[in-house]
């Protein structure tokens, strides 16, 4: 390869803002361009090359006829970075799946409906092997540099696989819970150094469920709250839908035998609300 | 003048005290965050400082072990040079509760005597502390008369119990004396004052709603026979595997390593982090092979660690009845819920 490594970067069904996340990198992106040279960035320039050896692609696939292109992109890049939760885990749009395709398009074009093709929502990883997954809707801009290094330099980049409370944690914000909110933070994957919570809102859940969930808990805790399965169902349905939060949920299982003892500790969810 | 070893301040000696402690160095004290949480940080405002509160999202320990931590600078390639980052700067740490004190002086064994090979960072940062420790009351997540934690002051250089409107001040330490001589205008304490310092120690034993339902002596052999244990089982079909219980607990120390590069790609830090014995990923090693890869074997981990094992090595439990862990559990789980459950099997099956 010689020279600095060729960075393209791609987009399918998204809103672009990830890509926005990394234009807006300011003073690090400027000191990353003189590790990489960019050779197609369609967002930020006219040139096009078909000649890289990273890709950088945000959005899902949602259309048949967009498979061919990622394949390419795919043969061509010897490192796929999926950037974003539309990228990796098919974005908020996958809800879009619960709906009858026909009514969906008429939905959205009325008459124009048969000129459009549309199809179910999948996450890049459903037609191709990527080698870096980017979550976050946006992205953390940080995490992104810091992948770039790891690549630059050939090391393993490792996913953050805690759930966003070790960074809220860390951060000592105040918890979501102890205002009678809930959050999503004990379910979702970290990385974005507790962003909403620091503003005091609830984790939506945008970086998608750390590999082993435990959503049984979620849902007895939620219960709790005052939520019912369908409530509970449409919380995750903005980012965890790809991941079939419904089949966790769906096991009942007996509850924990611990939760109140004379003498120990009150039970802090007596009075749901 | 030489202070006393126990003078009464007036609230506002307290404050001329802070001021006084943040015109010399760095301040740590607790602060109030959101709308009814509380935080240790370093202070620029000492007026910021609250006097009362129960507990902090993470204990002081983070004076001396930081959450998030750079401890070397390097260059590249491997070879090229680097320095450790160690900061001895003196500094003061307020408002110190007695469990967290006792937490302090784990870590001081943990890190700093139990192996031959001290934690330099800990050590150093230790040292440089001036501690002023705070009496509290409990609320009903505490449980420090439980595990002996209720009255310590080893630790402290100087501590404070509120007494009346003002506060008696305990001169444990030279450090402690230095922080209030001279400025601060303290007068000997009565002997009713001293009285009523002394009765804080029933009080918060009468106000505390939770216990552990053993003997510290006994615990180890009780946990221990109940390895096997269903209730461990039943507190993983809750538990989340999140870590908050032991990001947030004042004894425990385990940290994650990672370097972090410059965008130079020449140089970087190396880092370490707060880390959790309940991720799944804390004790993958290389094969892989995961020895704790069942979410219950992290949880009976958890209660193992503090009550059978390290209470074996050190004699104390390695709990110090702070009550975060259970406060800001998001799915409910007790600590000594499931403590005297398991406790209550035990005697069961040992009848
Ligand atoms: S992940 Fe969010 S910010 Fe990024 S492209 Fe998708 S919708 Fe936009
Ligand atoms: S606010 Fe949310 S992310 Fe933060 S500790 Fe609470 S549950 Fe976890
Ligand atoms: S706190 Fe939750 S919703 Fe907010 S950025 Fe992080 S993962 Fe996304
Ligand atoms: S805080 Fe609660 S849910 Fe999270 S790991 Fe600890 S016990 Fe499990
Ligand atoms: S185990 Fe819980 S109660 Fe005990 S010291 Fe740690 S956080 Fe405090």
């Amino acid at each position: 390869m010689g020279g600095k490594p060729r960075v393209a970067f791609f987009d399918f069904a998204c809103c672009e803002g990830c890509q926005l996340t990394v234009l807006g990198l300011g003073e690090p992106l400027i000191e990353l361009l003189e590790h990489v040279e960019v050779v197609t960035w369609r967002e930020a320039m006219s040139e096009k090359s078909e000649e890289f050896e990273v890709a950088v692609v945000e959005g899902s696939i949602t259309r048949d006829s967009d498979v061919p292109r990622l394949k390419r992109i795919r043969e061509q890049a010897s490192t796929l970075i999926a950037l974003g939760s539309c990228a990796t885990l098919g974005g908020p749009h996958v809800s879009a799946n619960r709906l009858d395709q026909s009514d969906l398009l008429t939905m959205v074009y009325g008459d124009r409906a048969r000129e459009f093709e549309a199809g179910e929502v999948r996450p890049l990883s459903a037609e191709v092997q990527v080698d870096i997954p980017i979550y976050g809707c946006p992205i953390n801009a940080d995490e992104f540099v810091s992948v770039m290094k790891h690549v630059l330099l050939g090391r393993p980049y490792r996913v953050p696989n805690q759930a966003v409370c070790h960074e809220c944690k860390l951060n000592q914000y105040e918890c979501v819970y102890d205002r009678r909110q809930i959050c999503l933070g004990p379910v979702t994957r970290c990385g974005c150094d507790a962003i909403c919570t620091s503003r005091g809102h609830r984790c939506f859940g945008c970086r998608g469920l750390v590999d082993d969930p435990n959503l049984n808990a979620a849902r007895e805790v939620l219960e709790e709250h005052g939520y019912r399965v369908e409530d509970i169902l449409s919380v995750f349905e903005l980012y965890a839908t790809w991941a079939r939060p419904e089949e966790g949920l769906g096991i009942v299982e007996p509850r924990a035998a611990v939760k109140s003892r004379k003498g120990s500790e009150p039970w802090r969810f007596r009075s749901s609300i | 003048m030489t202070a006393r070893r126990r003078a009464m301040l007036g609230e506002a000696d307290v404050w001329a005290l802070l001021e006084r402690a943040g015109k010399r160095g760095p301040l740590m004290a607790p602060v109030k965050r959101g709308r009814n949480s509380f935080a240790f940080e370093w202070v620029e405002d000492p007026g910021a400082v609250a006097l009362r509160y129960v507990r902090t999202v993470l204990p002081p320990k983070r004076a001396m072990f930081p959450e998030r931590e750079a401890f070397l600078r390097f260059r590249r390639p491997p070879g090229a040079g680097a320095e450790a980052v160690v900061s001895e700067e003196p500094y003061v740490l307020f408002g110190v509760h007695p469990c967290d004190l006792a937490a302090i002086n784990q870590l001081d064994w943990a890190m700093g005597r139990r192996h031959e090979v001290v934690d330099p960072n800990y050590v150093a940062r230790r040292g440089a502390a001036t501690i002023v420790g705070m009496e509290c009351l409990p609320d009903e997540y505490c449980f420090c008369p439980s595990v002996g934690t209720c009255d310590t002051r080893e630790g402290a250089d100087l501590f404070l119990t509120p007494v009346g409107s003002g506060y008696l001040a305990e001169v444990l330490t030279g450090k402690g004396r230095e922080l209030l001589d001279g400025r601060v205008s303290g007068r000997e304490a009565s002997s009713e004052e001293v009285g009523e310092a002394e009765a804080w120690s029933e009080t918060k034993r009468r106000m505390t709603s939770c216990q552990v339902d053993a003997e510290m002596g006994e615990l180890a052999d009780l946990l221990d026979s109940r390895y096997e244990s269903q209730v461990w089982e039943e507190t993983a079909l809750r538990c989340y595997s999140c870590g908050t219980c032991t990001i947030v607990c004042p004894t425990c120390f385990c940290y994650d390593v990672e370097d972090r590069l410059d965008l130079t790609l020449m140089s970087g830090t190396r880092e370490r982090e707060y880390d959790s014995c309940q991720y799944p990923d804390f004790a993958l090693v290389a094969g892989p092979h995961n020895f704790r890869e069942e979410r219950s074997d992290r949880v009976r981990h958890r209660w193992f660690r503090k009550f059978v094992r390290l209470l074996r090595e050190y004699g104390k439990p390695f709990c110090v009845g702070c009550g975060r862990c259970t406060q800001s559990c998001t799915a409910g789980i007790g600590l000594t819920s499931v403590l005297n459950a398991v406790i209550a099997e035990a005697r069961e099956s040992a009848a």
